[in-house]
């Protein structure tokens, strides 16, 4: 596990900066014996860059080549070796579909990190953002999704992804430091899901950086649910108890296909379900703001 | 090679491609990809008998050398090669049954010597750097097709090879010169592959690899100081007569008395 010091000084870097200092706190604590970290030369975009000099022999770097690193990645995981592959989530997902589709058709136990999901990085351009990963990963057999929200959620989701078979991959939104409000004060209601009360009878649920952006928005009006997985889940009874106590439910996701909406849909609820994602199109680059406005991902007036 | 071994490598080689005709008209589908099994026939026989050291106590070993057939769709020179060398038995080679691993295309079953599912040109060395890389004393051998040399991702595992110089992984370039709708110097355009692989960094090696005497002293040229690449010219459907250096050998239909080539 992590600390709470160390997880307040790594809430400034965001979640893709904190990634590579919660990777090496993983390997330190044994977590992972015999393992293999890839990339394709964005190591440092990922907060990797201390990780690569600490443990030069762990690091393999191969290049801007995301679709042979992948099956370099499916090669080693094959050899019954721990792992890990990231890159930017359009390039890692989206390039590297059928290399992706390949290895779980083989078998191989693969944990794949993509950050610049979600609008965190609109402002570079479509090129840099991904509202289609999740559902290019679901729609492959035997995989597993989680989207953390804070440095401790990284860390639960890579213990996670160890014990798992198969192809995990861990979502990384955002690009901003952390609302530190979402790393105390909450009821951990299930391995999954942490409750953080405000006595609202209307509860938010989301994942990923965009709880850090709710709760800016929305502290004390809305109780709030932030789910680490997002896919592969089994029935969460007490999830499901928690928000039938709620008279709304409203469900955000930054993907075009609402995968929090899924998880809740699932559970049949008596409580009203609501679903709000960004619309289904490209508009011009700008900041998260700026380009949820024209996807009418509205955080605000729902 | 020396005499002993000449004989066992030509009698091997007979017997795989008189296997690869007796299993692919097994096949219900009737049509089968022998152009490119045929053509490999002589490298296959080389890699299995001289370069990985393999047997069939090994079939669980998980630090055993490791095959990749990147074109999959020559997966008969393979299997034939497997059951000529008693590394499976007779009734494990169903193929192209409904539930076998011996598809049109290999499936994964590393207890039948199947290391990796592949068909999907482009991708088998990148799974045979993976392999090599995990285990440093492992030998990996790799054959790619040459239609196949247009995908990109051959050339990022190219590069990636030559950067980790690795030694332990053998790749073979099957120039058959076809593919699957013509001639591949028409359609990838025709270029200088001896300069470009010794650019990348390989040792190159060019061989006639359809001539048993071209393997002959082929060891000798690798070197353990840089990869090493066989730049092997081939003929499409080599030794079986009617479809040899013909674009529809491709994938094709051939009847059970085909007279076969064999080498003396």
């Amino acid at each position: 596990m992590i600390d709470q010091k160390f997880e307040l000084r790594q809430s400034i870097l965001g979640l893709r900066g904190a990634f590579g200092a919660v990777l090496e706190i993983f390997i330190q604590n044994n977590e992972s014996k015999h393992c293999k970290i890839i990339t394709a030369d964005t190591s440092t975009s990922a907060g990797l860059g201390r990780f690569k000099t600490k443990f030069p022999e762990l690091f393999l770097e191969c290049g801007i080549s995301e679709q042979s690193a992948a099956g370099v990645a499916t090669g080693i995981s094959l050899e019954n070796i721990d792992v890990f592959l990231g890159s930017f989530s359009p390039f890692i997902i989206g390039r590297c579909w059928e290399q992706i589709r390949l290895a779980s058709y083989m078998e191989a136990n693969l944990t794949i990190f993509g950050f610049g999901a979600g609008l965190g990085l609109s402002y570079l351009g479509f090129t840099h953002c991904s509202l289609e990963d999740c559902s290019l990963v679901n729609a492959i057999p035997n995989t597993t999704i989680f989207e953390p929200s804070t440095p401790s959620e990284v860390y639960n989701a890579l213990k996670k992804s160890s014990e798992l078979d198969g192809i995990k991959y861990i979502r990384l939104t955002g690009d901003g430091p952390i609302n530190k409000s979402l790393m105390g004060g909450y009821l951990q209601i299930s391995e999954n899901a942490r409750l953080f009360i405000n006595k609202s009878n209307k509860v938010m649920v989301c994942s990923g950086y965009l709880a850090s952006r709710l709760i800016d928005k929305h502290k004390k009006k809305f109780d709030f649910i932030v789910l680490n997985q997002i896919s592969n889940l089994k029935h969460d009874i007490t999830l499901k108890d928690t928000l039938n106590s709620y008279q709304e439910v409203i469900c955000f996701h930054e993907s075009y296909e609402n995968f929090i909406y899924k998880i809740v849909n699932n559970l049949n609820l008596k409580s009203k379900v609501t679903n709000i994602s960004p619309q289904k199109k490209f508009c011009k680059p700008g900041d998260f703001n700026f380009v949820s406005e024209e996807l009418n991902f509205n955080l605000t007036n729902f | 090679m020396n005499k002993n071994e000449q004989n066992k490598f030509s009698n091997l080689v007979n017997k795989i491609r008189q296997r690869i005709l007796s299993t692919g008209i097994s096949s219900q589908y009737k049509a089968v990809h022998y152009g490119g099994a045929l053509s490999m026939v002589e490298i296959i026989a080389f890699i299995y008998l001289f370069f990985l050291r393999l047997n069939i106590s090994d079939s669980k070993n998980e630090s055993r050398d490791r095959f990749v057939l990147s074109k999959g769709h020559a997966c008969l020179s393979q299997y034939s090669t497997l059951l000529e060398l008693n590394l499976i038995q007779e009734n494990d080679l169903e193929f192209e049954i409904n539930g076998s691993s011996f598809a049109g295309h290999p499936v994964i079953n590393r207890k039948k010597f199947i290391d990796f599912s592949t068909g999907s040109l482009g991708n088998g060395l990148a799974y045979a750097i993976g392999s090599a890389i995990s285990n440093p004393n492992r030998r990996v051998a790799c054959v790619i097709g040459d239609g196949e040399l247009a995908e990109g991702s051959v050339w990022e595992s190219l590069r990636i090879t030559s950067k980790f110089n690795l030694t332990n992984l053998l790749i073979f370039i099957d120039l058959n010169g076809f593919q699957q709708t013509g001639e591949t110097k028409e359609i990838n355009g025709d270029m200088d592959l001896n300069k470009i692989f010794e650019g990348y960094g390989f040792n190159t090696i060019q061989i006639d690899g359809n001539n048993l005497k071209s393997f002959h002293d082929l060891k000798s040229k690798f070197v353990d100081t840089k990869p090493n690449v066989v730049l092997a010219k081939t003929t499409k459907g080599f030794g079986f007569e009617g479809i040899e250096n013909t674009l529809d050998s491709h994938h094709t239909f051939v009847k059970p008395d085909t007279k076969i080539y064999f080498h003396d």
